[in-house]
């Protein structure tokens, strides 16, 4: 998949990926084969948890930077780095995906 | 981008960490029935006609409540869950519920439509309990005539389409010699084997099951003779036997603070074997069952008869209140069998770390238990000609948990997120095969 276009591109959850806190801890459970890697359990911290809560198909990583920037009080520019790198992430693990055409409108 | 990993094992320990000063249900076990098609020598099941158990909405709506109470690892159990034709619902209802399920299965009823479920919902493994090695051993073990074959073809079946498999046996008499082939053929697959000899009592309070028992020579030969086991045993004692202190408690292992069990009828219960303190599901919710009655038993003070309760190597001893409660009708009870064992292994293991006069005494100690000695006081097993004796049961399972929380100021995108390895998950053969 081409993620050259990360910054702008709007992406939404996996569907075959649960999202759960347990223990404090928040968990991406790959629940079906082929949607995520299965060989794997993915955690995230407080802001991952947050920046994947934000993924709704129309947000794209600056707006979600900005949100980030504002809630825990960080230089914008470092969050929208940091975001857009969390979100390549996301992709290739299969959690998240580009939503297509008005997918997310 | 390669995201941060860290290993199973210390996955496993962050959630408890957490999960454990909290007292989150973290893991699970649900006897979705007790009918099985197989009739085995040693099962602690007396009725497999399925009477009473819960429907598919049941299990699925206690399923759900013990997610949203924050249960992790969830394992389905039985008698056999494939007799349930309904496992296909149930199972993809808990994968969707983001359990990381562990599936328990004879293996006979598994077809490839099963196989490809397992293959599309990948659970975080599936045990095939072995009851021989040949379709002879297996009638004699289950009572049914080519089963071993059946077993073949559904191991195969899940091999092809990668699922994660091990396999698992009770080193019971009938299976003397075939444990080491056993061991053997799971290599050559390239599956995980592990076995125990733990036989409990029937639920009934029947001890038939417990005349398939090895003797307790021969439990403590298999680790003598396998230097894996023996290593695995060695590093088990010097963490954790060797700190053992008296305890007042009735409870001697971590059933009820992060683990439970649902019977069939919906009992919820601390150990699937231990029928104290249990809670009608089918009229309450998992939360009030859980804070409530199931974990007063963490509670609950040994009995002055408890001569277990004071002894050093119970944290390697399979008695426990519920085996206790299987054979002796008293959580309290003593247990020969369990107590020579315990004492042999011990003797053994002082052996090997280099400490004679130790390994004497425990050794003495299970010369004495073999010889009929019985300590003073003490609540003693039940004739093993005995009948029936109402028990209910419920059920346990146990795992760890807790959690970390990451700085919530830093923003470096490797900390937002990073992934575990279930693969890497331990590989401790000495944990019960059940």
């Amino acid at each position: 998949m081409n993620l050259d276009g990360m910054p702008t591109l709007t992406l939404v959850p996996s569907p075959d990926v649960v999202a759960r806190i347990v223990a404090g801890e928040y968990l991406l459970v790959p629940v079906f084969k082929g949607a995520a890697e299965m060989d794997f359990i993915f955690t995230a911290n407080e802001i991952g948890s947050l920046v994947f809560r934000l993924l709704d198909g129309r947000r794209d990583a600056g707006a979600i930077a900005r949100l980030v920037s504002q809630e825990y009080d960080v230089d914008e520019e470092q969050a929208l780095g940091d975001v857009t790198e969390f979100l390549r992430g996301l992709v290739e693990a299969g959690l998240a995906r580009p939503v297509a055409g008005t997918e997310g409108a | 981008m390669s995201l941060p990993e860290l290993s199973y094992a210390e996955f496993g320990a962050r959630m408890m960490r957490v999960g454990g000063s909290a007292r989150v249900p973290l893991s699970g076990s649900i006897e979705i029935t007790f009918k099985c098609n197989l009739r085995c020598v040693h099962c602690y099941i007396p009725d497999y006609s399925g009477r009473n158990e819960m429907s598919t909405d049941e299990i699925k709506r206690i399923l759900s409540e013990t997610a949203d109470e924050g249960c992790l690892w969830m394992l389905l159990t039985g008698g056999e869950v494939l007799c349930r034709s309904d496992f296909p619902e149930i199972y993809r209802h808990a994968k969707r519920l983001g359990f990381l399920i562990t599936v328990f299965s004879n293996g006979t009823l598994l077809d490839e439509t099963i196989a490809d479920l397992l293959a599309e919902y990948p659970p975080f493994g599936i045990e095939f309990t072995l009851y021989g090695m040949s379709d002879e051993t297996y009638l004699k073990t289950t009572g049914f005539p080519g089963r071993f074959t059946r077993v073949r073809r559904a191991i195969e079946l899940l091999l092809e389409r990668r699922v994660p498999l091990s396999l698992k046996a009770v080193a019971m008499e009938p299976l003397a010699g075939e444990i080491e082939q056993m061991a053997a053929w799971s290599e050559s697959l390239g599956v995980r084997f592990r076995y125990d000899a733990i036989v409990h009592g029937r639920l009934d309070g029947s001890l038939a099951p417990t005349s398939a028992r090895s003797t307790p020579q021969t439990v403590v030969g298999y680790d003598a003779n396998d230097p894996e086991r023996l290593n695995e045993w060695l590093k088990f004692y010097r963490q954790y036997v060797k700190m053992t202190t008296p305890s007042t408690y009735l409870m001697s292992c971590g059933a009820g603070v992060n683990s439970f069990h649902v019977t069939p009828q919906g009992t919820l219960l601390s150990c699937e074997a231990l029928p104290l303190n249990g809670y009608d599901l089918r009229n309450g919710s998992f939360r009030e069952g859980w804070y409530g009655i199931v974990g007063d038993i963490r509670s609950r003070a040994a009995g002055v008869e408890n001569v277990c309760a004071s002894c050093e190597l119970r944290a390697m001893c399979d008695r426990c209140p519920a085996t206790a409660v299987l054979e002796t009708g008293s959580p309290d009870g003593w247990i020969p069998y369990y107590c020579e064992i315990t004492h042999s292994r011990a003797a053994l293991l002082e052996k090997e770390i280099g400490h004679p006069d130790t390994a004497a005494r425990y050794r003495a100690h299970a010369d004495k238990v073999r010889a009929g000695w019985t300590p003073k006081g003490a609540i003693l097993p039940r004739a093993s000609s005995i009948g029936s004796a109402p028990a209910a049961c419920g059920g346990g399972g146990c795992a760890a948990g807790g959690c970390t929380k990451a700085a919530s100021g830093a923003t470096t995108a490797n900390r937002l997120l990073q992934i575990e390895r279930p693969t890497a998950q331990s590989t401790d053969t000495l944990e019960e095969v059940a």
